[in-house]
């Protein structure tokens, strides 16, 4: 009797160090997507012109961004594959001197039909203005991507930051939304993401209580009959 | 017991994440109550006004849309709903403080999880009858029912659909736990729960059909049985909706003596009392804007189900739809509840298909489950019969026309068990258990996934 209350209470104890181990590890480390920017895709949206040199997509955003690490560009193909290849960049200016810091070259193959497009770099943060480039040397009438504008006539794109989930939480808790101190916020996400664990482990150790082999009866009770 | 400290443990973010009026209509269950409160009395259609406390909360876009309803006035344009989840909300209301809307929002949306709580404890007890030889099944149904992510966000809003799910959740345990015998007690309880839907919210009054079909079935079945020991049909039904009329007629009656309606909303209420319009000029301009827009949509059953596509919709709704604009779960997400969906489809026709080969045709308790198939579908009859007709009614009168899955919950358990049933009878036995086990993790998952990824990212 004793053997088992103490099995018990280790199995418990062992759960809840396991809920606790887990739970600080992914509030730490998981990393949460924030929407930082947006261009949203308001009122009637029409398409601009071929991507090319001669008309390319360039824009700069002015603001202070931190751990960005996604540009998403609503793009269209036509309804048609096309084969030219596309150049993208990211930069700044420092003292006047253009300073790229991110760039990638991709196929038009890649591209979905009226669906975002994701430009995903290393996280930067941002102080200042911060541009883009979109273009494509080969892209002709037939051959060719576009991006779709909204109603003020704005490519629509959406800026992503990404970052753990104790930074997240900081950021939600500086909002102060409903007056709730930070360590309280912070509480709140711990305990969240530990009723969720806890209730995965549950659901393990359940399973492995029910489908444990049976232990075969002591020999010396074996054979003998309740009456 | 533990699911249900789960439950509360894990409501407390989603209590905190959700911005306030981001919930649906929060604004206006917020405004009644605080109306009630200052007030001391119920709140009327066309003249109940929010205080500039509520209307000072909230992004801008929450105000324009606001200005676009009610014409830039500070109307409560859900002062006809019925009065009793709000009149349950007073008590609390009454020892928060005042001067600031913020903390009180988040406290008393601490009721909706209780409300949630009932919901699943009541779920529970239902299912424990339904299946009380498969205990993994239990575990998927109610584990599924908790982490559902659109009920998670419902339960942690201040709205009077919670009531609404609690109560119904209750009259589905009642209605099956007395399917088997006649008794006066149970009657009345029924009627009495009855009322109390009545007297929270409109959308629950088609579970009086509900209910007339579940107990019509249960008297055909007792006459059979036994046909001395069988009381009045008339005198059993007679007792159940007279209760309810008794405790939720008197709100009605009132209805029709204010706005000559049993059954208002703020346009016929303005179509009615066209005064309204001069002390709210900005109403007017909506009005046009009504008519060209009913025009334009399509509200009959096969633009419901083939043209517009939304039946599919729906089905995305009832798993999430959040915030103002209703934006929905990740495509992941989506993958793999159709998937399970598909899964359970799949089943019954596995189960149909053998029973035609075999020429042997199951029975309602080996389709279903025990009485299963008789309870279900009038509840989710009704359900679905809800949210079409809202659906219809807000495109008619030219609002944000949702389809808003939140109505189905108060078949929540149905809905969860015929999904997770249909795969039962996929599953070769041995596989059972581990299925059931992985079920009920994605569903946890998918819930916190939805939180973390979806709610907080798109609110902060």
């Amino acid at each position: 009797m004793k053997n088992i209350f103490m099995k018990t209470r280790l199995l418990v104890g062992s759960g809840v160090v396991l809920v606790i181990a887990i739970t600080l590890v992914l509030y730490w480390f998981l990393p949460v997507s924030f929407t930082i920017y947006a261009q949203p895709d308001k009122g009637n949206l029409r398409p601009a012109d071929t991507i090319s040199t001669a008309t390319p997509l360039e824009q700069c955003i002015d603001g202070t961004f931190a751990a960005v690490n996604s540009l998403d560009i609503l793009l269209g193909t036509y309804n048609r594959q096309n084969t030219n290849m596309n150049h993208f960049e990211i930069f700044t200016f420092e003292n006047g001197q253009k300073k790229v810091l991110f760039k990638e070259d991709f196929s038009s193959a890649k591209v979905e039909d009226n669906d975002y497009f994701a430009f995903i770099f290393p996280p930067m943060d941002i102080a200042g203005k911060f541009c883009f480039l979109l273009t494509s040397s080969d892209a002709g009438n037939t051959n060719g991507i576009t991006l779709w504008l909204n109603s003020q006539s704005e490519p629509v794109l959406k800026l992503t930051s990404t970052m753990p989930l104790h930074e997240a939480v900081k950021k939600m808790g500086m909002e102060n939304r409903f007056h709730l101190p930070q360590i309280a916020v912070v509480a709140l996400c711990l305990l969240y993401l530990a009723s969720n664990i806890a209730m995965v482990i549950l659901l393990l150790a359940l399973y492995a209580k029910k489908t444990a082999i049976p232990k075969p009866a002591h020999p010396s009770r074996a054979g003998k009959k309740r009456i | 017991m533990l699911l249900l400290v789960i439950f509360i443990a894990k409501e407390l973010l989603w209590t905190y994440v959700t911005p306030p009026w981001e919930a649906p209509d929060e604004t206006g269950h917020y405004g009644y109550v605080e109306s009630m409160f200052y007030e001391k009395k119920f709140p009327v259609l066309g003249e109940t006004l929010f205080s500039s406390r509520v209307m000072a909360v909230g992004p801008e876009e929450s105000q324009k849309q606001t200005d676009k309803y009610i014409g830039g006035s500070s109307l409560n344009w859900i002062a006809q709903h019925p009065p009793l989840y709000y009149l349950l909300l007073e008590p609390f209301y009454a020892i928060l403080p005042h001067d600031n809307v913020l903390p009180s929002i988040f406290f008393l949306r601490f009721f909706s999880v209780f409300l949630g709580c009932v919901t699943l404890y009541f779920g529970w007890k239902t299912v424990r009858i339904l299946v009380p030889d498969q205990e993994w099944l239990q575990v998927a149904v109610i584990v599924g029912m908790a982490f559902l992510p659109m009920f998670s966000s419902i339960s942690a809003s201040v709205n009077n659909d919670n009531l609404v799910f609690a109560l119904s959740a209750y009259l589905l345990y009642r209605s099956l736990k007395f399917f088997e015998k006649e008794d006066t007690a149970n009657n009345i309880i029924l009627g009495i729960i009855l009322g109390l839907l009545a007297l929270t919210k409109v959308t629950a009054l088609p579970l009086f059909g509900g209910i007339l079909v579940i107990e019509t079935i249960k008297h055909v079945r007792l006459r059979k049985k036994n046909r001395n020991k069988c009381g009045s049909f008339w005198g059993h039904l007679g007792t159940v909706f007279g209760i309810a009329f008794i405790i939720a007629g008197w709100w009605y009656i009132r209805n029709y003596v204010l706005y000559q309606s049993f059954l208002p909303d703020l346009v016929t209420v303005v179509n009615r009392h066209p005064e309204i319009l001069v002390k709210f000029p900005k109403l007017a301009t909506f009005f046009p804007e009504v008519v060209s827009q009913s025009a334009k949509a399509g509200t009959g059953l096969y633009d419901f189900f083939i043209t517009k596509n939304f039946l599919l919709e729906y089905f995305k709704n009832i798993w999430g739809a959040f915030g103002r604009f209703f934006f929905q779960l990740a495509d992941w997400q989506y993958a793999i509840i159709y998937l399970i969906t598909a899964l359970s489809v799949a089943g019954y026709i596995r189960v149909l298909y053998l029973a035609a080969r075999e020429k042997n045709w199951p029975t309602l308790k080996q389709f279903f489950g025990w009485k299963g198939g008789v309870i279900w579908y009038p509840f989710l009859f009704v359900s679905v019969a809800v949210t079409w007709k809202l659906y219809i009614i807000f495109q008619e009168r030219g609002f944000l026309g949702a389809l808003q899955g939140r109505y189905l919950f108060s078949a929540l358990l149905p809905f969860i068990y015929i999904l997770v049933r249909g795969i039962d009878h996929l599953l070769p036995e041995k596989w059972k258990k581990f299925f059931w086990l992985a079920l009920a993790c994605f569903f946890v998952i998918n819930d916190a996934a939805t939180l973390l990824f979806r709610i907080i990212p798109e609110f902060y």
